[in-house]
């Protein structure tokens, strides 16, 4: 029986149990995430569109595994250099290319990344036009642990925060702009930010497609063969319909449903 | 007429340098020592507004704050508004709470354990619970809230019964109503301890797997002189560990000798771990 599951918190109190299924699953395969909802979320009974896709693709090829989503990407990163844990999830999560060399990506999704910025703190709209240099006079909100280097290069001031933090900033005028995931910006806008969601505008043109992945990490006695079989196991659940079935949760657009299938059809053809 | 006035200004500067001299003194006195506050939620033995020092971690954040000049306040709030103010400065585990807020900084001070917990009387055989299908065939009490994704273990065939305390789940396990509880290891010691201080052999507690949390101290990006203060902590916590204090007051909850096993291991796995920058 394959079982994976995700680890959650109690609100009762902040020293308090934090009752997980992890607690009571001995398990030595474990897939680390950050809380990025609703891809990846504590906030979700089955843990987000994501961590549902890994779960249904675990089950298929009868692998128990944990995934435990845990609050900050630093934390993701801490695991699979400092512990031994079979993948985690995540965008390219910034690995140098010698930290590369003990990972093996397999794409299981994607984000459609834009540029945000609050209309009612500025007058005239912020446009992006292919360039970062048209956006030098404003300062960039940039997520903890993302590399700046590009904007940095020309001369847009960076501030780093939380997601949620960001937007605060954004609308007290502290940052200019920030990148998120179009979902994520539409569930965190609905859940944290209701009233001032309408100021919150996508930078025209700024929409840009970024391939999630599963990591598996080669130092774990298991992840050779279950990287090699999890594709195979991904290929199955998408031609069942399965794959699609799971993200017409969380993508309502027809549109967005084509898109995202079209490239991953296209990224799972690119992975040896 | 002019001596006279060099004379009037002359003692105005006097009695000005006094003035900042004396202000100076008394800010460096402990009672004037900069002010910290910080949000925590009732949680005993760890974190409570009743005792003089406000519980375990308390007696820690107050220690290692005395010892490099600053003074802590602790103020207590229910979690969700702790959580929902993402200003201020909060102490606890930080997993409820970096969610939404960025901090300057966060210093684990302590860890607790989650543990499976048994009144042995009532159980002819020693009961070993290694995963989640071996809780099937009991009555497993948890407290009221925390099992927040209770469609998985309400289809996982398992009997759990909630209560609002730490304390009821105790007695309940004593009345025979539940058979297993799953509850932090030192709050559960310190209820078994206050009931029934004579059955504290017949309570035996089950390890699990991963069950450890980190309990820290997190300095808010908007506190002022943010980072100068979470140095001066982190050099308190570390002189108080050095000297003694830190070991003296987790023995008084725990028991002289008792300290869990590989405590400041997990302390420093826990710095490493949310200080990551790699």
């Amino acid at each position: 029986m394959s079982l994976s599951c995700f680890l959650f918190a109690s609100d009762v109190s902040a020293t308090g149990p934090r009752i997980t299924k992890s607690l009571l699953s001995p398990n030595e395969n474990q897939i680390y995430s950050y809380d990025y909802p609703p891809f990846t979320t504590t906030d979700l009974e089955m843990g987000g569109m994501s961590t549902e896709i890994i779960d249904a693709v675990l089950q298929k090829i009868n692998i128990d595994a944990t995934q435990i989503i845990v609050p900050l990407q630093s934390m993701v990163k801490f695991y699979i250099h400092q512990e031994q844990p079979l993948a985690v999830y995540g965008k390219n999560l910034n690995f140098n290319q010698q930290q590369k060399k003990h990972l093996t990506f397999i794409p299981i999704g994607i984000m459609n990344s834009q540029y945000v910025f609050y209309k009612p703190a500025h007058k005239e709209n912020v446009s992006w036009n292919g360039q970062l240099s048209s956006l030098a006079k404003y300062t960039y909100g940039a997520s903890n642990g993302e590399l700046v280097e590009e904007y940095k290069k020309e001369n847009v001031k960076v501030k780093y925060a939380r997601t949620h933090s960001l937007l605060k900033k954004l609308i007290s005028k502290e940052i200019d702009f920030m990148k998120m995931s179009e979902l994520n910006r539409i569930w965190m806008l609905d859940k944290h930010f209701p009233h001032e969601k309408s100021g919150f505008v996508v930078m025209n043109n700024s929409d840009k497609i970024e391939p999630v992945f599963i990591i598996f990490n080669k130092k774990h006695p298991q992840s050779s063969h279950i990287a090699k079989i999890f594709k195979k196991g991904l290929a199955e659940i998408v031609d069942s319909g399965e794959y699609l079935k799971i993200i017409k949760k969380y993508r309502t657009q027809k549109s967005k449903q084509e898109q995202h299938m079209q490239v991953l059809s296209k990224l799972l053809t690119q992975v040896h | 007429m002019n001596q006279l006035k060099q004379k009037h200004l002359f003692l105005q500067l006097f009695k000005n340098a006094i003035l900042v001299v004396t202000i100076s003194l008394l800010v460096s006195l402990p009672g004037f020592a900069e002010e910290v506050v910080f949000g925590a939620n009732e949680s005993k033995p760890y974190w409570t507004s009743e005792k003089q020092y406000n519980g375990m971690c308390g007696e820690i954040v107050h220690a290692m704050s005395k010892s490099v000049g600053l003074t802590a306040k602790i103020e207590f709030s229910p979690l969700q508004r702790l959580i929902d103010d993402d200003a201020n400065n909060d102490l606890g585990n930080p997993d409820f709470y970096m969610k939404s807020q960025s901090f300057a900084s966060i210093i684990p001070i302590a860890i607790y354990k989650a543990s499976l917990i048994y009144y042995q009387p009532h159980h002819k055989e020693p009961i070993e619970i290694k995963m989640l299908d071996d809780l099937k065939g009991f009555k497993v009490g948890i407290l009221k809230g925390t099992m927040a994704e209770q469609s998985y273990f309400e289809h996982s065939g398992i009997d759990f019964e909630t209560s609002y305390s730490q304390d009821s789940l105790i007695k309940k396990m004593k009345l025979g109503r539940i058979d297993l509880s799953l509850e932090i290891e030192l709050v559960a010691k310190t209820s078994i301890t206050n009931y029934f201080p004579e059955e504290v052999d017949n309570f035996k507690f089950i390890e699990l797997n991963d069950a450890d949390s980190a309990i820290a101290l997190m300095i808010a990006e908007d506190q002022p002189n943010a980072m100068e203060i979470s140095n001066k902590l982190r050099s308190g916590l570390k002189t108080i560990i050095e000297n003694g204090t830190y070991k003296k007051i987790v023995e008084k909850y725990y028991g002289v000798g008792n300290i869990p096993n590989n405590w400041f291991d997990d302390l420093e796995n826990y710095r490493l771990l949310y200080n990551f920058q790699g």
